[in-house]
């Protein structure tokens, strides 16, 4: 058997799939590497790049002093009336509506804004009480005080850019103008909005819509882990305060909460590494079985585990759920047949740390994602170039030979970041947990978490229970929020996608 | 030559045999729910696989029972799912042409925060969006639903900047001196070429709102002629309810997953071109 007098092809092939995830191991390490380098060039060029922002800071200032000593009389003025230096370029238009945002601002500041800035630092003095004569007296509510300064002080931060941008944008008008040069007009700023200032009018909505619903919640998630919002601070009846970095500290100080907080960490970690492998690998398999020469009815395979794909996970869920629950039809078969006297916990069981309904949820996941996978690499596999096995018949490969070193290699090439975004995934993976075990069985080794849990429902259970955490829930979720992000930043810079930009460009 | 047929056809049937097995297990939990929403006995979870009887008239229930109306849910979700995709569609699209096409100084900023931001766990800003709707008096509204659905779509655009990116520049450069304007180079020369990437980002938009129960749940509150289809069916088989819901829910589940499933066959060669951005063409 030995072709070529060196490897047989049985060996040839394990060789060949054994170097193909070599390669992916070492590509993942090297990620890890590259995690450790990354954060010690921040370190290494953070001298610099404080530098570059000091010089920055100063030159723009610069600027505005230039403009208030070189400006015209209407450059000068716009220090105090926006707008003034686009009336002196005759932008007429843009000038009154710079000088009446100006006013709108003013008044808002005046007010409401201020008492928000203030309620910011306070979050609130008044608690509300019970008057003897038996009414109520509304107080003050930390929760609101802290939500709208907040976004006071956005407002503010916005107004404060606009308010330099129009002294600066004015200058330079001014400074056109003493060139004898043309200043563009209303309808001119406006043409150019659809020509080559498009991206602005393009971007506004969607900047409008991600500082309402991502931004300002954020910040106010972030926020709340440097207060004492938990269970026995939840206003109107009893108001929260700022505590500093404490929230921090007692994750690992206390120990229920250290306890809790490492188990469901390191079980976050477990089963995001099992599912995506498990069903990374297995749904290369399967559609390697289906897309085999000589097998029939590859459509007829596909459209089955396709099917899948198309219910609503929700659905196929909860089905599961209900499916291989403790009153189940697979319990009750089982029973019936007399193998089993009480049902199985598929995802009750809390023997072993709960390590049956550990091993379900891997496997159920199998059952979701493999179609996937299945799908996605039957794409691949579909659009290999011939041309490459071409090539290697002329040198006298065979079949096994070609699936080892083409069929393969391109595979894992190809979805090499498919695998990572699909961990990340699954970090977050809430619906899974949520809907099978409800991250149960329960425990009274942890607080206010189950055997199942990960961090993002662990998450959710703080701040759904009757009572709330929220401090606690801001801190898991920076937590999380450290982890993928570490993860996904640096695979985004190392894909080729990003590298290799400027191709089109 | 023999031993190789003979192999052949051995390594063919074992994958046969393994398929087939696979299919099985796969289908037959879909099998039970399509059984269960005939099932003519009342009441909750069953521990027989096969009913005693059929009938079609947990279908009708769906539709005519008084606490809990299916076809309201249904007209919801199709509602803030045609909407949500729409403005969805329009914001990620935009986006990713201005990051794809444009040069301008804070672009690699702004791209660098939106992958930041996208990071954070949803579920973690989730009560702060709530109290934000509540603020604007959005609570227990469809609109509001529209706008979580998306709010975010500004941070999605990675998936079609990779694909604007592999339209060639010189198209909008031989439009530009023809005199076009950037818009219209966008509208007239670009979008047309995009239909796979459109079809993608709308397809994606549209299921989502049938998917999520988290969302929905905490905006509607306990306004049961609001809820989308996901919190509905996922109400009809909570602790109170399943005894009595549970063939409904495995009946409007089946109507969920049958609308689903067709949209989703139909258009699946757009949604692997999606996920391997662009590097499988249909």
């Amino acid at each position: 058997m030995t072709e070529n007098g060196r490897m047989s092809n049985l060996q040839y092939f394990f060789y060949s799939i054994g170097r193909s995830f070599a390669k992916l191991g070492k590509k993942i390490a090297t990620f890890f590497v590259n995690i450790g380098l990354s954060i010690f060039y921040f370190f290494r060029n953070f001298p610099r790049n404080a530098k570059r922002c000091v010089f920055a800071v100063g030159r723009f200032f610069g600027n505005l002093a230039e403009a208030f000593v070189r400006g015209s009389v209407f450059v000068k003025l716009s220090f105090i009336f926006m707008g003034a230096g686009a009336i002196g370029a005759k932008q007429y238009v843009k000038g009154v509506v710079l000088f009446l945002l100006e006013a709108a601002f003013i008044t808002f500041m005046a007010l409401l804004g201020a008492d928000c800035l203030v309620g910011l630092g306070t979050l609130g003095t008044q608690t509300t009480m019970t008057l003897p004569s038996g009414g109520v007296k509304m107080g003050d509510n930390s929760m609101l005080f802290l939500l709208y300064g907040i976004a006071t002080v956005l407002i503010l931060i916005g107004f404060v850019a606009l308010y330099f941008g129009s002294i600066l944008s004015g200058y330079t008008c001014c400074k056109t103008l003493r060139a004898g040069g043309k200043v563009n007009g209303f309808r001119d700023d406006m043409r150019a909005l659809l020509d080559e200032k498009f991206y602005v009018t393009l971007l506004i909505l969607p900047i409008v819509g991600v500082l309402a619903f991502t931004v300002l919640p954020l910040i106010y998630m972030i926020m709340i882990s440097f207060t004492n919002f938990d269970a026995e601070h939840q206003p109107p009846s009893k108001l929260f305060d700022w505590i500093g970095f404490r929230n921090f500290v007692n994750i690992f100080a206390k120990s229920e909460l250290s306890t809790t907080f490492g188990s469901v960490f390191i079980w976050t970690i477990i089963w995001a590494f099992f599912a995506t492998f498990s069903n990374y690998i297995g749904g290369i398999i399967v559609a390697l079985m289906i897309n085999k020469k000589g097998i029939r009815g590859k459509a007829l395979f596909r459209t089955i585990f396709v099917l899948t794909i198309a219910i609503p996970q929700f659905v196929s869920l909860l089905v599961m759920r209900n499916f291989l629950g403790d009153w189940g039809p697979v319990n009750g078969l089982l029973m019936k047949w007399g193998w089993i006297k009480e049902p199985i916990g598929f995802f009750t069981s809390s023997k072993n740390q709960a390590l049956l309904p550990k091993v379900m949820i891997i496997l159920v996941n199998l059952w979701v994602g493999i179609p996937f996978t299945m799908l996605i690499t039957t794409g691949i596999l579909l659009n290999i170039p011939e041309d490459l096995y071409e090539a290697a018949r002329i040198d006298g490969a065979n079949t096994i030979r070609l699936f080892a070193s083409i069929t393969i290699p391109y595979i894992l090439f190809i979805t090499a970041p498919y695998l990572i975004t699909q961990f990340i995934g699954n970090i977050n993976n809430f619906n899974l947990i949520y809907l099978l075990t409800g991250g149960g069985p329960t425990t009274l080794d942890f607080y206010k978490a189950g055997r199942t849990d990960l961090l993002v429902t662990w998450l959710f259970k703080l701040t759904t229970d009757v009572n709330k955490d929220y401090n606690l829930a801001s801190v898991i979720g920076i937590f999380t929020f450290l982890i993928s992000a570490a993860i996904s930043l640096l695979t985004y810079t190392q894909t080729n996608s990003y590298k290799n930009e400027g191709d089109f460009a | 030559m023999k031993s190789m047929r003979a192999k052949r056809i051995a390594s063919n049937t074992a994958v046969y045999i393994i398929l087939s097995v696979m299919c099985v297990l796969w289908l037959i939990p879909i099998l039970w729910l399509f059984l269960q929403a005939f099932r003519l006995e009342s009441g909750g979870l069953s521990q027989k696989f096969f009913p005693a009887g059929y009938t079609f008239q947990n279908f009708v229930n769906l539709f005519t029972n008084k606490t809990y109306s299916f076809a309201r849910w249904f007209g919801n979700t199709l509602f803030v799912a045609v909407c949500a995709c729409v403005i969805t569609t329009v914001i990620t699209l935009a986006t990713a042409y201005v990051m794809s096409r444009f040069r301008f100084g804070s672009r690699k900023m702004l791209m660098k925060i939106a992958l930041i931001l996208g990071m954070f766990p949803g579920f973690m800003s989730m009560i702060a969006v709530y109290y934000i709707l509540k603020a604007l008096g959005l609570e227990q509204t469809l609109l509001a639903l529209i706008l979580v659905y998306s709010g975010a779509a500004g941070l999605n655009f990675y998936i079609s900047k990779g694909f604007f990116d592999t339209v060639p520049k010189g198209l909008d450069e031989a439009a530009r001196l023809d005199g076009a304007s950037r818009s219209t180079a966008f509208f007239r020369i670009i979008l047309p070429l995009s239909k796979p990437i459109i079809v993608y980002t709308a397809l994606m938009a549209f299921m989502s709102p049938w998917g999520d129960f988290i969302f929905a749940k905490i905006i509607m509150g306990d306004a049961v002629e609001k809820y989308t289809v996901a919190i509905g069916l996922y109400k009809l088989i909570d602790k109170e309810n399943i005894d009595k819901y549970f063939t409904m829910f495995a009946a409007g589940s089946v109507i969920v997953a049958a609308v689903i499933s067709a949209v989703f066959i139909a258009l699946q060669k757009y949604y692997v071109a999606g996920i391997t951005g662009g590097s499988v063409k249909g």
